[in-house]
């Protein structure tokens, strides 16, 4: 059985695997699970939200070309801009950035896919769905109208009392769900699925750029999601987390939305800026210089960035000595950035460069960018921004930044990698009138609205007189916005007449040193015929040579073996190889749990709240069902792999992809579990109208209790681990483990049904409420993972070599246990808090 | 024509635009109200800076693209090093303790004579203001009345959803925030009425939810108010 | 199973620096917050220095004492993979990284958290 398969010739070879990895035909399209197929279709379906973003913005500007104008009345007004900062943020531009590194990553990075295969596929239906609840919506005429940003009370139930708000929180978290699915996976994928031989130091630098950025998501989008959640709960159920007369505040919510807010302005500049440094290189025919310093530049963005966020509430009324922490930060923020200018620019004068359309758009990216940057600086200056703070000079200043720091190098890189992706090279060159009129009517459209802004205008007005001065800024910003969308019209053509009439060419057209272009094109479903070794930094390879090796079935896995999906994981540092990962194939399954989650986000937005238990028991069902095709049930002991060498599969190792899924999954919950407990002390520090008018007397009986459950949960699994790994049955210390979660729960829903005083009388007992249910429903899911290692162990799929899933279950138990023991201690210690409130003395 | 002339007419060509281009009743850059100016002087300052900038970055990326070989002589180490550090270090340094030094300035700190207060409630989609110094109701609706030269508190804070104060030609903006109260400090230097804007996102009648800021000679301020407060209860 | 030469933990050090930064960033932030709200800018402590900036000076110190530790050790660690010929591959590159990432740590604590010693702290 651990033979080496026989070497097929390279016909033969693409035969077999093509076989295996191919997504099905007909109707089987849905099942598809391979990062090519979901990775394209992400930005497919970016662009097509771009497109209606697009046309929302033309709206805009049609209202805006003349005074008093009569196109729109405000309500309509503020639903179209809502829905063109909602489109244009949440369903284009991080999903296409999502699409950009599910399609490319793994071929860059010499993998066959990414590490979670269905998960890609999940989260591209979550995304369609989530969207397309968002823009039926806005069809119907109840798209969301209270602006990008939701600023609560305005988008409390009793200024929006309509289902607007609604659609906007469920529809964008369920699309967040998304994200930080795509954001765990590309860290995983990153981190362990790349070429035998590519240590860190070797990764094409777009590797990096997508590591830090997916961990800024893991990081970022949580508190937003907090944020939402506790939103639709106060709209939902009327508690009261941001209503200052019962001490709530709508600050809490701004801080929470910008914690995720600013991170996710570099979260979308990242990605290009990475796409740039991966062009840039090749057409300068000079690798890049400064690729450690680039690495070092983008760790400190990563951190600054998110010590930005009060930087868009400069007016809010914080202290000057607080609003200089984060002015200064804003400020520094734009060193890293110089760096990777400068590194550019040292490329390029170390180089040959020479001139192509992608070089056209970088030189649109670097202008358009270094102004909105430099505006960037002027804005985190705490008393300019007092001034220019929701104005047409914001406005100016984000689109700026968004089209110049995304756009921009995305139609670089469009032009860059359309033959990778396409096979075939562009045959006209509408190229060029295309740049030129996004170029022109892009500075049309907005450099006027930096005067406008300074003239005095303010976001969001859906009209203005004429008096003032903004007339003819206005009409030429709005003439601008046409030119603008003539531009991408023409981009559009350019792509479809490329797909239907450019000329198919061998490999490499531009002569670059990068994986992807070592692969057939357009490449096929399994990537590479057999997995390369790198010996140097892998954007100065031979990618025409390493091409025809692999192809011949000359690297790793060279075979097709049992009709397994299989890519090599490596040692994340030295990048050694170290196991073989078996990938799930083409499932049904993430269609139909995407379609059960969109069941559930559909009864909480129609009010059906006990419906909704329905399709969430079927989400459960459906996850625990996911499990039921992977797994081993003997031990296999180490495979071959290819020249020579032997790995185990990922079942019998201890870091398999899994494992760090986990891992990364917990970051991204705890960083909403310190958003809530951000959130408590916040409002204990700052919100209005505290004390509560009753704290309840939890005691110390039913705290106690709970904390021992959890500790009983958590050393229970690792005394199961322990059993297991000596080969003994773990089956009776998992029924302990489930039986603990039990009681804590149990103990749990008494308190918050009995202890905490009613959650909508003050958001006093709605954070305790919020608290404890984080535990209880934590601890419920810690039972069904005692159940599921329970069930996997009776089956046969764990053996004391092949102890993943126990293991993985030991991560949420004492996540469980430790986050449970920090909300129940918080909700004892909140009565001491609240008798030393500022308030009493 | 002498070549003094055309440059004349040159100069007040550019001028003319600039000022053309510059002023509004609502306009930052026509300052009437030293907080207003001083953050206008920060404008020109940092414009002028981010010129230079641009133009040196730019500039270099063009080089670097056509010339090469004229800027290959640098290591990349040195570019990195003066070019993305050292110049925009000393740069956004010196714009940092300038910025601090101009907000520490304006914010509103306890003064040893308190200035006047004013109340500002920011309610869809009106501004309520409010005399503490005067006895009695004292209420004026959408109009601010403030004595001309004086340092004037305005406290504002709004009875349901953030608003934002804004005069832009005496004043950057102060948000209305339920539940709190922010305060700007601001000073008409002349006689006159100021348009005032609500800034912040509020619903559909943001768009409407202005005001004016009368600035009256302190001689006749008491009166002018008196007036003011008279006529709204009788209306 | 082999151990990795370079085990995965130590790219913990390309972060520390900046952990340790975001820690006192946010602790300073709350301090200051919780601070104005109990009034500790008008109590002084000794020769017109009030309870606040104390407080707040002290925090920024501990910051840049942290960030100043955590860049000392990775410069120590730097030159030990430096002086090592057989190091394995991205060894040197994560000790150069984590050194000069520790610096800018302790380069953005001074600059963003020193106007804690002059600005107006609650207004």
């Amino acid at each position: 059985m651990n033979r080496e398969p026989e070497r097929l010739n390279p016909i033969a070879l693409h035969r077999q695997l093509a076989a295996i990895w191919d997504s099905g035909k007909g109707l089987q399209r849905l099942g598809a699970v391979n990062h090519t197929v979901l990775g394209k279709r992400f930005m497919v379906t970016a662009f097509v939200f771009f497109a209606i973003g697009g046309v929302l913005a033309m709206l805009i500007r049609a209202q805006l070309a003349t005074p008093h104008s009569a196109f729109m009345d405000a309500a309509t007004y503020n639903q179209i801009f809502t829905m063109h900062g909602t489109v244009m943020m949440f369903l284009f531009a991080i999903p296409m950035l999502e699409g950009a590194a599910i399609y490319f990553l793994p071929k860059m990075l010499g993998a066959r896919d990414l590490a979670f295969p269905r998960l890609t596929a999940l989260g591209y239906w979550c995304y369609l769905f989530g969207g397309t609840i968002i823009i039926v919506a806005m069809l119907a005429g109840v798209a969301p109208d209270s602006g990008w940003f939701m600023y609560t009370p305005l988008s409390s139930r009793p200024f929006s009392p309509g289902v607007n708000a609604d659609v906007w929180l469920l529809g964008i978290t369920f699309v967040e769900i998304s994200a930080v699915c795509a954001a765990i996976e590309i860290t995983v994928s990153i981190l362990k699925l790349r070429a035998p031989g590519m240590s860190l130091d070797k990764m094409p630098i777009f590797g990096w750029y997508m590591l830090v950025t997916a961990l800024m998501m893991i990081f970022g989008f949580p508190p937003l999601i907090l944020a939402s959640i506790l939103l639709e709960v106060e709209r939902a159920f009327d508690f009261p987390f941001f209503d200052p007369t019962r001490g709530g505040d709508s600050l809490l919510w701004a801080h929470l939305f910008w914690l995720f807010g600013h991170p996710e302005v570099y979260i979308i500049f990242l990605p290009a800026a990475g796409a740039v440094s991966m062009i840039l290189p090749v057409l300068a025919r000079n690798p890049l210089m400064g690729y450690r310093a680039i690495i070092v530049a983008l760790i400190a963005m990563a951190f600054l960035s998110f010590g930005i966020w009060v930087h868009h509430m400069f007016t809010l009324g914080i202290p000057h000595l607080a609003l200089a922490f984060f002015s200064a930060a804003s400020a520094l923020v734009a060193i890293p950035t110089g760096i990777q200018i400068f590194a550019w620019i040292a490329t390029l004068a170390h180089g040959r460069p020479r001139f192509e359309i992608p070089m056209l758009y970088i030189f649109g990216f670097l202008v358009v960018f270094v102004a909105g940057g430099l505006t960037g600086v002027m804005l985190a200056m705490v008393p300019f921004n007092w001034q220019a703070h929701d104005t047409h000079f914001v406005v100016a200043h984000l689109h700026y930044v968004l089209v110049g720091g995304f756009v921009f190098p995305m139609l670089a890189a469009a032009y860059y990698w359309l033959p990778q992706v396409t096979g075939r090279l562009p045959v006209f060159k509408l190229s060029i009138p295309a740049f030129w009129l996004i170029f022109i009517g892009f500075n049309m459209t907005f450099f006027m609205m930096h005067i406008t802004g300074l003239r005095g205008m303010p976001r969001r007005v859906f009209t203005y007189p004429a008096d003032i001065g903004w007339d003819w800024l206005n009409l030429l910003s709005s003439v601008g916005g046409f030119i603008l969308t003539m531009g991408f019209a023409l981009f559009v053509i350019d792509v479809v007449l490329q797909l239907r009439f450019g000329k198919p060419f061998r490999r490499n057209p531009w002569g670059a040193g990068t994986l992807e272009w070592a692969q057939p094109t357009p490449p096929p479903s399994y990537n590479f015929a057999s997995l390369p070794t790198v010996d140097r930094r892998a954007d100065t390879l031979d990618a025409g040579r390493m091409g025809a090796e692999l192809a011949g079935g000359r690297g790793y896995l060279g075979f097709a073996r049992n009709g397994w999906m299989e890519t090599l994981a490596v040692d994340m540092t030295t990048g050694r190889p170290e196991h073989v990962v078996l990938l799930p194939n083409n499932s049904m399954l993430p269609l139909w749990t995407s379609l059960a989650i969109g069941g559930f986000v559909l009864s909480l937005l129609f009010q059906f709240y006990l419906f909704s238990l329905v399709p969430l028991a079927l989400v459960l069902v459906l996850a625990l069902s996911w499990t039921r095709t992977t797994g081993q049930r003997a031990d296999r002991g180490p495979i071959p792999i290819g020249r020579g060498e032997m790995a185990p599969t990922h079942y019998e190792i201890s870091g398999a992809p899994s494992w760090w899924g986990m891992v990364f999954t917990l970051f991204a919950n705890g960083t909403l579990f310190a958003s809530l407990l951000f959130g408590a002390l916040f409002l204990w520090a700052v919100a209005p109208n505290w004390p509560p008018p009753s704290t309840g007397e939890i005691g110390l009986v039913a705290p106690v209790l709970v904390l021992l459950a959890f500790a009983l949960a958590a050393g229970t699994n690792h005394l199961a681990v322990a059993a297991n790994r000596r080969g003994g049955s773990p089956l009776l210390w998992l029924a302990l483990c489930a039986a603990a979660h039990l009681t804590a729960v149990i103990v749990l829903v008494w308190c918050i049904r009995n202890v905490v005083p009613d959650p909508t009388s003050h958001a006093y007992a709605a954070v305790c409420f919020i608290l404890l249910a984080y535990a209880a429903l934590h601890s419920s899911l810690g039972a069904v993972f005692a159940f599921y290692g329970f069930e996997r162990f009776r089956q046969g799929y764990v053996s004391a070599v092949r102890s993943l899933d126990l293991r993985i279950g030991s991560l949420w138990h004492d996540y469980t246990a430790g986050t449970g023991a920090i909300a129940v201690i918080l909700v004892v210690l909140m009565p001491a808090l609240v008798a030393m409130g500022a308030w009493q003395q | 024509m002498s070549r003094s002339a055309i440059k004349r007419i040159c100069v007040l060509g550019v001028t003319g635009l600039l000022t053309a281009g510059c002023t509004g009743p609502l306009s930052t850059l026509e300052p009437a109200g030293p907080a207003a100016a001083s953050i206008a002087l920060l404008w020109w300052i940092m414009l002028a800076g981010s010129v230079v900038l641009f133009a040196i970055v730019i500039g270099l990326f063009t080089l670097a693209f056509y010339r090469p070989a004229w800027l290959a002589g640098i290591s990349a180490r040195n570019w990195i090093l003066h070019g993305g550090i050292t110049m925009s270090s000393v740069v956004i340094l010196l714009l940092l303790v300038a910025a601090f030094v101009l907000g520490e300035r304006l914010v509103a700190r306890p003064l040893a004579d308190p200035p006047l207060a004013v109340q500002a409630n920011g309610r869809m989609w009106v501004w309520e203001f409010s005399y503490p110094s005067v006895e009695g109701p004292s209420l004026t609706t959408n109009v601010l009345h403030i004595p001309a030269g004086e340092i004037v508190d305005v406290r504002v804070t709004s009875s349901d959803v953030i608003h934002s104060f804004w005069s832009p030609r005496l004043a950057g903006k102060i948000d209305a925030v339920p539940g709190h109260e922010n305060v700007v400090r601001l000073t008409a230097e002349r006689p006159g009425t100021y348009r005032g804007v609500c800034a912040e996102f509020c619903g559909v009648g943001h768009t409407q939810m202005h005001f004016t800021v009368i600035a009256h000679p302190p001689e006749a301020y008491e009166q002018a108010l008196a007036d003011a407060i008279a006529a709204e209860t009788t209306e | 199973m082999k151990q990795s030469p370079v085990p995965a933990r130590r790219m913990i050090w390309l972060v520390l620096g900046h952990v340790a930064w975001a820690a006192g960033f946010v602790a300073l932030y709350a301090g200051l917050s919780i601070g104005c709200e109990y009034g500790w800018h008008v109590m002084e402590l000794a020769g017109g220095v009030s309870v606040q900036r104390a407080m707040l000076i002290v925090l920024f110190l501990a910051t840049l004492a942290a960030t100043s530790v955590i860049a000392f050790l990775s410069w120590r660690r730097w030159s030990a993979a430096r002086t090592k010929t057989a190091a394995a591959a991205p060894a040197p590159f994560l000790e150069w990284a984590s050194f000069i990432s520790s610096l800018t740590a302790v380069a953005a604590a001074i600059v963003s958290l020193a106007p804690s010693f002059v600005l107006t702290t609650c207004y």
